[in-house]
């Protein structure tokens, strides 16, 4: 019978071991979040070891935040990155982006050349075309001192799966040079410029609808929601689903009809039962999946923009 | 056995030779949130890929710095886990207490094992005790038993768990067949996380580990029917934690 | 079909017999489950509790996140040792006095166990809740070979009573209601109806004391295998593996060959983040640890122990370094559990052993590449599953793998075509917007002529009309 057991014994560590614990302390507190901004993670391994970090939801890991731009208090150069579809059916919503960005006192350019990311061949598992088009990105943006477009996934293509695709070809340099400079919208207004408060109007309850390349991928969450609390006579409501999917997913839409409307019927019916006068979203796309679900279905609230609410649409 | 054995060494023999040819081509480490992580990996001595024991210790749910707190955690977490939690004295109120529950709940057969902790409370029970270890193991007759009284290598007051080997607790059926689960645990037997539970089975077990050892986590349970939870799936429906000291 | 009932009432679920078949099955499926909301509205109001206890209890943790390193961590430590790891465990093991058997495929592994029956002169099989088992057919087999075999998980047992395999992995009954199982326990075990989730159980558990005392082989499977103690550790909350490994005189256990873990203290890590990634449970009920058969001094436990290791495609994984961490999957189900396509197709319109994501991840893998990597084109890529795994498997970015090593080795003509069209336009800034100026002006004739895809979308959803000028004309005249 084990009566030894079950005296406590001094713990066999040894100390050097010890010494690897993270210590908790105030300025230490035991959130991995704590030591530095999401985008300058990864650490010296990936550096030394050349195995390269899985990346997973983040940032490619590239070097110490020193080598990041830091814009607050500085008039810039803001190249907008206008994704297809904004292009050619909401062109509003760009105009309202660069709308906000030079009522901050920052010039926009837009650089024609631009088209489309190549996201659509990319989800579909067509990398050699979806490159084509992701070189020629890469080109266009090419020494822009900040590319900031509206919409998370268009963002997200760019910033996390270009260096991917273009992983051991020429332009791999570039393609983390842009990475390094791409930015949604509503996160570059905060992470980036600095801002919260821009000034807008818009008396209604709204809801936030995340789209989930911006919400996984780029790890937006609280940024448009920090916007739209300094929005003057807004109620922001949370729906019960707030971090499920409205079920766009590119041609996922049309492939897969029946469960992409299912996931509409979800993500829609969850923020329609707020009772919300317009859900608030940053990605066009999931805009038109909402909306063609809720327009059908006879269901009250529609999307806007983040950038049209912050333009002052209802002013 | 009728299994043909230069069948089994030849497929030992493919599958090993498949995982090294696989594991020539190195994987992409995980990716990881925090720079403690992966300091620590690297620091580990076989190079970057091995972490330290107790690296991931101050993560996981507390275990208590202190007894107190290590009593206190696991009174708590095993009330949450719906176990009945019992603090005596000493040995001899365990005895009245456990022959008072016997009484109220008319057990007929309780079995116990050999173990001075153990002993005690079969002797006081009041009802007919059938010792598991003393002759060749009775299926049949642990199964008519109402409850099983056990003693436990240690308590876990990080889980609530309580850790129980088929070397000191009475075999494997013991304390999962009867009804009741009756647990006497001394107080010195609580550590505070499963890494000091695990720590204690190496070092006391070294070389010579029981056939079975199990955390027992509470009464048995299941969600299965519509996801609502039922206790006494099919182990004990109540456990019956008593501290001593 | 009344609201609510299950689909696989009508359509008996198995796999496809024709592989090629998988896809368009998933299809038909798909539609009917999605048609069906009762049953949906069913599925998620049973995960409306795992919600709340899995916030619960990862509030407990002092860094989920930091938890989540180390566990993969732990697990692609041993993965990538696995040469180094697997024989040092089946050494420890064999010292301890069991048996290992190498299983290359499926069929082997049931050769094994069934040949492990034979010599036992087995009479009365009891089995607790093993996937792999399910992978391989093996309560078929040994049916076909006159081994009554009990499902002893109550989940399992439901199942094999319905006659259908498992519809989540971890939670294999969670699409039937209460009334259905009060009517199959009623035609199968004769017992009065009764509208009580308990009474059911109690049902159930006064059905099986018997088959475990009776029972000469137990089956179980392994959630891990101890390199450094030789132990392998099943995980449960019932106490039906306890029971199964107790009671009869033979242990089979079986399990693929990635379960391997270094040594307990990764193991500290693993228990807990299984059952609150799973379940959302601090531990799950019982996390047991087997060394082999009774060693001497024991009173009781089984004289022999067999483990059948099955490799069965694993080692294909394994030489995928892109995909290898899915070996590091410890069948938790957490992935599924936040799926949106899980929850509104359920979970045997997969066709598949292992279900929702992770099992969309490896099945082609398995499988075939060509005949099921419909079901990695099956996802929005919406990333919950890759933030719910507890070990950090890139679930969803696999998908995108599996999506593009699909478009390389089988390639759709008219979808490859479709592509190069579109690159072609993309690639030409006037031909993009000439493209975009006709799209918008004949989206309205579009929309009644319905070109398919186009159609797709409207059979459901409306469109917006297009506006009159794009946001590139529109800039020209501004500035």
């Amino acid at each position: 019978m084990p009566d030894s057991l079950s005296e406590p014994r001094a713990k066999s560590r040894s100390a050097p071991k010890k010494a690897l614990l993270p210590q908790i302390t105030p300025e230490n507190p035991p959130k991995s979040r704590r030591a530095a901004p999401f985008w300058a993670k990864g650490g010296f391994i990936s550096q030394f070891l050349r195995i390269p970090f899985r990346n997973n939801c983040e940032m490619p890991h590239q070097g110490s935040e020193a080598t990041w731009p830091v814009y607050t208090g500085r008039i810039m150069r803001i190249s907008l990155f206008i994704p297809c579809f904004v292009d050619q059916m909401t062109p509003r919503v760009g105009l309202a982006v660069a709308r906000v960005l030079e009522r901050l006192g920052h010039a926009c350019e837009f650089r024609p050349a631009q088209t489309c990311c190549g996201q659509p061949s990319f989800n579909a598992g067509y990398w050699d075309e979806a490159r084509a088009v992701a070189i020629r990105a890469v080109q266009v943006f090419r020494g822009a001192e900040a590319v900031v477009g509206p919409s998370g996934s268009c963002v997200a293509m760019m910033r996390v799966f270009y260096p991917q695709l273009l992983a051991g070809t020429p332009h791999e340099t570039a393609a983390l040079d842009l990475a390094a400079r791409t930015f949604e919208f509503g996160e570059f207004l905060v992470e980036k410029l600095g801002v919260t408060d821009v000034g807008a109007r818009f008396p209604h309850r709204v809801a936030y609808h995340d789209g989930c390349h911006g919400l996984r991928e780029l790890r937006i969450k609280e940024a448009p929601r920090q916007l739209l609390r300094a929005v003057k006579d807004l109620e922001l409501v949370e729906c019960d689903e707030p971090e499920s999917c409205c079920g766009f997913g590119g041609l996922f839409s049309v492939k897969y009809p029946m469960i992409s409307t299912a996931m509409a019927e979800v993500k829609g019916g969850s923020l329609a039962r707020t009772e919300c006068d317009y859900i608030v979203s940053s990605d066009p796309t999931c805009q038109l999946q909402l909306d063609g679900w809720l327009s059908r279905n006879g269901k009250q609230p529609r999307t806007i923009h983040l950038a049209e609410v912050l333009a002052g649409a209802d002013a | 056995m009728s299994v043909n054995t230069s069948t089994s060494s030849s497929a030992r023999d493919t599958i090993l030779g498949r995982i090294r040819e696989a594991l020539r081509v190195s994987a992409p480490l995980p990716h990881m949130t925090s720079h403690a992580t992966e300091e620590a990996a690297t620091a580990g001595p076989g190079g970057l890929t091995i972490l330290p024991a107790d690296v991931a210790r101050p993560w996981l749910p507390d275990g208590g710095n202190t007894p107190e707190e290590r009593l206190a955690l696991l009174t708590e977490n095993l009330g949450k886990l719906r176990a009945e939690v019992h603090r005596v004295a000493d040995h001899a109120a365990a005895a009245a207490l456990v022959a008072g529950i016997a009484r109220d709940r008319g057990w007929r057969k309780v079995a116990w094992h050999g173990h001075p902790r153990v002993e005690p409370l079969a002797a006081a029970v009041g009802c007919e005790a059938h010792q598991v270890d003393a002759a060749a193991f009775d299926k049949n007759a642990l199964e008519a038993c109402d409850a099983g009284i056990t003693a436990c290598d240690a308590a876990v007051a990080q889980t609530g768990s309580i850790l129980v080997s088929s070397a000191t607790c009475g075999g494997r059926a013991l304390s999962i067949l009867p009804h009741v689960h009756v647990v006497v645990v001394s107080l010195d037997q609580i550590v505070a996380t499963l890494g000091d539970a695990l720590d204690l089975v190496r070092s006391h077990y070294a070389g010579r580990l029981p056939s079975m050892l199990s955390f027992i986590t509470g009464p048995s349970r299941t969600g299965d029917i519509e996801r609502i939870l039922v206790l006494g799936a099919h182990g004990p429906k109540e456990l019956i934690v008593i501290l001593v000291g | 079909m009344t609201p609510g009932s299950p689909i696989a009432d009508a359509h008996p679920v198995h796999e496809a017999e024709d592989p090629h078949l998988a896809k368009k099955k998933f299809l038909h499926d798909a539609a009917e489950h999605v048609r069906d909301t009762g049953h949906r509205a069913f599925v998620r109001k049973a995960l409306g509790g795992y919600y709340t206890n899995r916030d619960t209890q990862k509030a407990r943790y002092r860094d989920w996140e930091q938890a989540r390193d180390a566990a993969s961590l732990a697990k692609w430590s041993a993965v990538n040792r696995l040469d180094e790891l697997l024989p040092r465990f089946v050494a420890t093991f064999e010292a301890n006095g069991g048996k290992v058997h190498w299983a290359r495929t499926a069929e082997e592994a049931r050769d094994i166990i069934l040949g492990l029956l034979r010599a036992a002169k087995a009479k009365a099989v009891i089995k607790s809740k093993c996937m792999t088992s399910e992978e391989i057919h093996l309560n078929a087999a040994m049916e076909q070979d006159g081994y009554g075999v009990v499902e002893s998980d109550l989940g399992e047992f439901i199942q094999q009573l319905r006659g259908e395999p498992p519809y989540h992995f971890v939670f294999p009954c969670m699409h039937v209601r209460r009334d259905e199982i009060s009517d199959l326990f009623g035609k199968h075990l004769g017992t009065p109806p009764t509208d009580s989730p308990e009474e059911l159980t109690m049902i159930a558990r006064r059905h099986m004391r018997r088959l475990y005392v009776d029972a000469d082989v137990g089956i179980t499977g392994a959630n891990f295998l101890v390199a450094e103690t030789g132990q392998i550790s099943i995980t449960e909350n019932e106490g039906n593996a306890r029971l199964t490994a107790a009671l009869p005189r033979m242990h089979i256990a079986i399990s693929g060959i990635e379960k391997v873990v270094a040594n307990l203290d990764d193991l500290a890590v693993l228990l807990p983040m299984l059952a609150t990634a799973g379940a959302g449970q601090p531990m799950t009920c019982y996390n047991t640890l087997y060394a082999g058969p009774r060693q001497p001094g024991e009173c009781d436990g089984p004289e022999e122990m067999h483990l059948v290791l099955l490799d069965n495609q694993r080692t294909a994984i394994l030489a995928d370094p892109e995909q290898r961490d899915s070996l590091h999957c410890i069948r938790c189900g957490a992935c599924l559990n936040v799926c949106p396509i899980f929850k509104n197709v359920g979970g045997f319109t997969y066709g598949t052993t292992y279900q929702g994501p992770i099992g969309s991840v490896i099945t082609p893998h398995l499988r075939g590449l060509a005949d099921w990597n419909h079901l990695s084109g099956a996802s929005s890529l919406c990333g919950a599953c890759t933030d719910a795994c507890p070990v950090r498997i890139d679930i969803h970015h696999h998908l995108l793998h599996n999506r593009r090593n699909a478009a390389k080795t089988a390639p759709n003509r008219w979808e490859k075509l479709g592509h190069r069209l579109f690159v072609m336009v993309a690639t030409r800034p006037w031909l993009f917007a000439a493209g975009g100026a006709a799209f918008r002006k004949t989206l309205w004739l579009m929309k009644k002529l319905r070109p398919p895809l186009l159609r797709d979308w409207l059979a459901t959803r409306d469109l917006p009309a297009a506006p009159p000028a794009s946001f590139r004309s529109q800039w020209r005249a501004r500035s």
